[in-house]
């Protein structure tokens, strides 16, 4: 972490998975296990050297499965903890994360996405989506994912994500790329308390003066499980309710809605500036909340729209959103990116051009 | 006439009090009833967490009265270390059969040995997968037949049995060693002073104690409760030999 | 007075292994007539003298065994 000045605002200049790490210890976090993949190494590095200087634990785990478990014990002990991996690394994990979900553990993932499938490349992508939002794991479990666009965002939302993980028990993901993951941008540091743990009575600490604990997720007596996924889907209908969160930007009078996350939105922000400089009415719908997702201004923002160009680094799978959210009402065209690809902002500033250029004809 | 009754053996406090869905003659409600025995002798039960596998016994939490855990399969070890590294005054075990433990867990198991992690490892060494239906382990004798070894395991293609304990005791961070056997009344004491050695071991912090308790399975042996001890006595015993291999930190040669 | 020592059997715990009765050095043990719950015949004193070994609550899988000092010989308590 290079820092130009310590001042009282405790502004940065950092990279984001360091960001990330960094935001993790100050919400709370004393567990951390992971295993070395690029392109978060940084993250890892960052846990191994400071983690133990605030009494924490790292471990580099033998495997990307010993490490989300590691994740699971710690949790179930009642601590803050968590654990980070790049695209293929969370894939090892989905085991793990489907048992925390059904054990309602508490738990922060981060995935600094790469290109995939298989072994793919190192370079920064969006194809883990589908993975993150759409279950990854067995069973039906929902997981909060968060989508940061900028280095002081992989910051704040780590606080986040640690307090909505107590908030509701659940794992919850933070879902970066390589690009963010690696980019150095000046942040103001979270400053002040973590935010607080709530009583965890479930937790495993020793059954010493109380009943045993059991942290569990097998439940084979007639009807305990179905019983069980309706608590958890309830749990899911509040953070539905209650967490979502995007931003719109230029989005009031707008012909063409470009949708976009992560890294993406961030080069499409400029893009719209561009676009609207030459006259064309585009705005820019964000999720950052990519689960649960924010479905309903993004239909009254296409219904005004009529029109959304969705650009992603992957082959389309937010698309597939924004079309349910669109509910017939906007056309839907699409920008992808994948493989590792970056798009300019020149790219997509001539996607939204033939975009337009389409709509006109139609 | 007054009646004294003095009670010279009872069944254990941390025991629940609850019968044992485990088979007739299993190990597994053996080696429970002796857990729960060495919890209430140590008085640890209050601050014993322990983590069950996948395996017959993933209802470990039914019977013993402690904080329990289930893991995914084989990745018993990863949770316990979590959990002892977030509870460090807490005596964690893990409690693995053969597939947990030597297959599908196999690099959780080596590695947690070698961190010499501060936490008790029990391995039930059965030779089978007996949860699925018998099928073939890391520790299944040559010859020996189950649904997916059907003419009998066969070394050149299938591997050997593995020895767990053999195979630990290269590395140089564990503290305890031992494999006992559940062949008679002597090696189910001899099983107790094991689990009593480790869990004191790790009371003291002294390091990573691994217990490999060679196990009847009445069912996949198909022979009786008295047979299947038989058994592990003059078959399992000879294959997989009960000793202490490694005591206070030190190799201790055959 | 001579002390005497008595098994009490969990009868609906018992699986009928059988392993008490087979290491009982007095064969003080012997499977009742009755069943429990399970239909399962549990083991039971047969009035030779139980020596108080306690092998057979050591070899009982399913701690169904406890074994009392009594130290009245005329009372005899059954589960």
């Amino acid at each position: 972490m290079q820092k130009k000045k310590k001042n009282s605002n405790e502004r940065v200049l950092i990279t984001g998975n360091e960001a990330l790490a960094e935001a993790a210890m100050r919400a709370g976090c004393r567990f951390y296990a992971g295993y070395p993949i690029t392109p978060q190494n940084e993250l890892t590095a960052y846990m191994a050297k400071n983690m133990p200087k605030r009494g924490g634990t790292f471990i580099q785990a033998e495997s990307e499965l010993a490490a989300i478990n590691m994740v699971l014990g710690a949790s179930a002990a009642g601590a803050r903890a968590m654990t980070s991996s790049s695209s293929p690394g969370i894939s090892l994990k989905q085991e793990g994360i489907s048992y925390m979900a059904g054990c309602q553990l508490p738990a922060v993932i981060a995935n600094i996405q790469r290109g995939g499938p298989g072994l793919g490349s190192i370079d920064p992508s969006q194809g883990d989506y589908f993975q993150a939002v759409k279950g990854g794991g067995h069973g039906d479990y929902r997981i909060i994912v968060l989508a940061p666009m900028s280095v002081q965002e992989m910051h704040d939302l780590t606080i986040e994500a640690f307090l909505l993980a107590d908030r509701y028990r659940v794992p919850v993901m933070i879902l970066a790329d390589g690009r963010l993951g690696q980019m150095m941008e000046p942040i103001s540091l979270h400053r002040g308390a973590p935010p607080p743990v709530p009583a965890k009575t479930w937790a495993l600490t020793g059954a010493d003066g109380r009943k045993p604990n059991c942290i569990r997720s097998l439940l084979v007596n007639e009807g305990e499980l179905e019983k069980h996924n309706y608590k958890l889907q309830k749990c899911y209908g509040a953070i539905s309710r209650r967490e979502q969160r995007h931003e719109l930007a230029l989005a009031r009078d707008c012909d063409l809605l470009v949708a976009a996350w992560g890294t993406c939105a961030r080069i499409a922000k400029g893009a719209v500036l561009k676009a609207r400089a030459r006259g064309l009415k585009a705005g820019l719908f964000r999720p950052v909340t990519l689960w649960p997702f924010p479905s309903a201004p993004l239909a009254s923002a296409l219904r005004r729209a009529r029109a959304a160009l969705v650009v992603e680094m992957n082959c389309g799978q937010m698309l597939e959103d924004v079309r349910i959210a669109s509910g017939g009402n906007a056309k839907i065209f699409f920008s992808g990116y994948p493989g590792g690809r970056v798009p300019s902002e020149t790219d997509i500033l001539k996607a939204i051009c033939r975009t337009a250029a389409e709509i006109r004809r139609r | 006439m007054k009646n004294k009754r003095q009670v010279i053996y009872a069944r254990p406090a941390s025991l629940i009090r609850r019968p044992m869905h485990y088979c007739e003659g299993c190990g597994h409600s053996l080696v429970h009833k002796l857990m729960a025995e060495v919890m209430d002798e140590l008085r640890i039960r209050q601050k014993t967490i322990g983590v069950a596998p996948v395996g017959c016994a993933v209802f470990a939490y039914y019977y013993l009265k402690c904080d329990i855990s289930e893991a995914p399969h084989g990745r018993t070890p990863a949770v316990a270390t979590g959990i002892k590294r977030t509870r460090p005054e807490s005596i964690v075990f893990s409690y693995q059969g053969d597939g947990d433990l030597a297959a599908i867990g196999m690099a959780e198991t080596i590695h947690t040995a070698n961190r010499g992690e501060n936490i008790t490892v029990i391995f039930m060494n059965n030779t089978v997968y007996g949860m699925t239906g018998g099928q073939m382990a890391p520790t299944t004798l040559p010859g020996q037949q189950t649904p997916t070894c059907p003419s009998g395991r066969e070394p050149q293609t299938m591997g050997a049995p593995i020895r767990v304990c053999e195979l630990l005791n290269t590395l140089e961070r564990p503290y305890h060693i031992e494999r006992v056997a559940l062949d008679s009344v002597q090696g189910i004491l001899r099983t107790k002073k094991a689990l009593t050695t480790a869990f004191r071991a790790q009371m003291e912090g002294k390091g990573y104690s691994f217990v490999e308790i060679l196990s009847p399975c009445p069912t996949y042996f198909r022979l009786s409760p008295r047979e299947s001890m038989l058994y592990v006595k003059n078959t399992l015993s000879r294959r997989f030999p009960p000793r202490i291999f490694r005591k206070e930190g030190v190799v201790l040669n055959a | 007075m001579p002390a005497r020592y008595q098994i009490r059997v969990i009868r609906n715990f018992c699986k009928g292994c059988e392993l008490c009765v087979g290491i009982c050095p007095r064969k003080a043990i012997v499977l009742s007539v009755k069943v429990n719950k399970s239909g399962v015949h549990f083991p039971e004193p047969n009035g030779n003298p139980c020596i108080g070994c306690g092998q057979c609550a050591v070899i009982c899988p399913e701690a169904a065994i406890e074994i009392f000092m009594v130290s009245d010989a005329k009372k005899e308590k059954k589960q």
